[in-house]
């Protein structure tokens, strides 16, 4: 009888700590972020982990490149004619309607080093705006960033061997100018509300 | 006489209303900065009786045109490719950015912004060819 009750109590303890262990993951594990209209700003800025990339006049572009100013950073790469010329369309027409004190550099990260070289890179985005900036870098650094920006990116085989595609993550990707990652931005992008969020965010941060 | 006039008729209603037909309109295509696929645009509308799958198109300005769509799924850009645009009898449908698109591989020629380019779709028995303007963003 007491065995009985031993167990039915083991039982009790040992389901209350599976429910505590539950809270407990949670707590930690769901990202307590402040919701923006088009995305999340972390609660505490993340910072990135040393690296390295190449620019897209050929030249090293690391923190200290980001350092001094906001960046929006945008993964993609320049064989994708829909969606990544759609999003630069984009991020042209909400830079335009920004003060520039609150308009962050729009940094385009190239995860396809293969082809992306450093000149067609600077071709490809300043294709719509001058002031877009392409980088990118070869492997294991391009994995090694990808990582610490938290995003993700796949080679995809298409009809013939050079017409393969990249999935990337869809993510814009907000750094202060001490190059942390402060907000993520996710699609479908709308100007007006991507617009409210970065003069929010940068405008209380600046 | 009689079954003659009807078929005048008929004849008639045929003529003034070309509506039975598979038309595309609004062609259009994104300039590009550097070589590569480029992505073509356009509104389809069936003005026939039966329900259409497009699933094939063609132009001498390209190496080779896939129809493909760009979806999101768990925070992922991914291109989809070999799509088929269903565009039903009475209906219409539309290509155009961040969702189906046609994809223009191998351009034949330097294509910049102002100048255009004719690609003809093929929709089951039925084609359609459109010319698509080139515009610059």
């Amino acid at each position: 009888m007491a065995k009985a009750h031993n167990s039915i109590l083991y039982g009790f303890i040992g389901a209350i700590a599976a429910v505590l262990g539950i809270v407990v993951a949670l707590q930690f594990s769901t990202p307590r972020g402040t919701e923006l209209q088009s995305g999340t700003q972390l609660p505490q800025p993340r910072a990135l982990p040393a690296f390295e990339l190449v620019d897209q006049d050929a030249q090293p572009f690391g923190a200290p490149q980001l350092a001094g100013r906001w960046t929006l950073l945008f993964p993609g790469f320049t064989y994708c004619p829909d969606v990544c010329p759609t999003t630069l369309a984009l991020l042209k027409q909400v830079n335009a309607g920004l003060d520039e004190s609150l308009r962050p550099r729009v940094v385009f990260l190239s995860v396809d080093p293969e082809r992306d070289t450093p000149a067609r890179l600077k071709s490809y985005v300043s294709h719509f705006d001058p002031g877009f900036f392409g980088v990118t870098a070869p492997e294991p650094q391009l994995s090694a960033i990808a990582r610490g920006l938290g995003i993700a990116y796949a080679k995809v085989p298409g009809s013939s061997p050079d017409s393969y595609q990249m999935d990337h993550s869809a993510s814009l990707i907000l750094l202060d100018p001490q190059a942390r990652i402060v907000a993520y931005f996710s699609p479908p992008f709308d100007p007006a509300k991507l617009s409210a969020d970065l003069k929010a965010v940068i405008g209380n941060g600046a | 006489m009689r079954t003659a006039a009807v078929v005048l008729a008929l004849l008639l209603a045929a003529c003034s209303r070309p509506a039975g037909t598979l038309q595309a309109s609004e062609g259009w295509i994104r300039a590009s900065a550097v070589d590569g696929p480029m992505a073509g645009y356009l509104s389809l509308h069936n003005g026939t009786a039966s329900d259409l799958r497009c699933d094939g198109a063609s132009g001498a300005d390209f190496g080779a045109i896939e129809i493909h769509r760009t979806s999101v799924e768990n925070g992922m850009s991914r291109m989809l490719r070999d799509q088929v645009v269903a565009v039903r009898a009475g209906g219409s449908a539309r290509l155009e950015p961040g969702s189906y698109h046609l994809m223009l591989f191998r351009p034949q020629r330097t294509l910049p912004a102002g100048s255009s380019s004719r690609i003809t779709l093929s929709c089951g028995a039925l084609s359609v060819a459109a010319d698509f303007i080139v515009k610059a963003q």
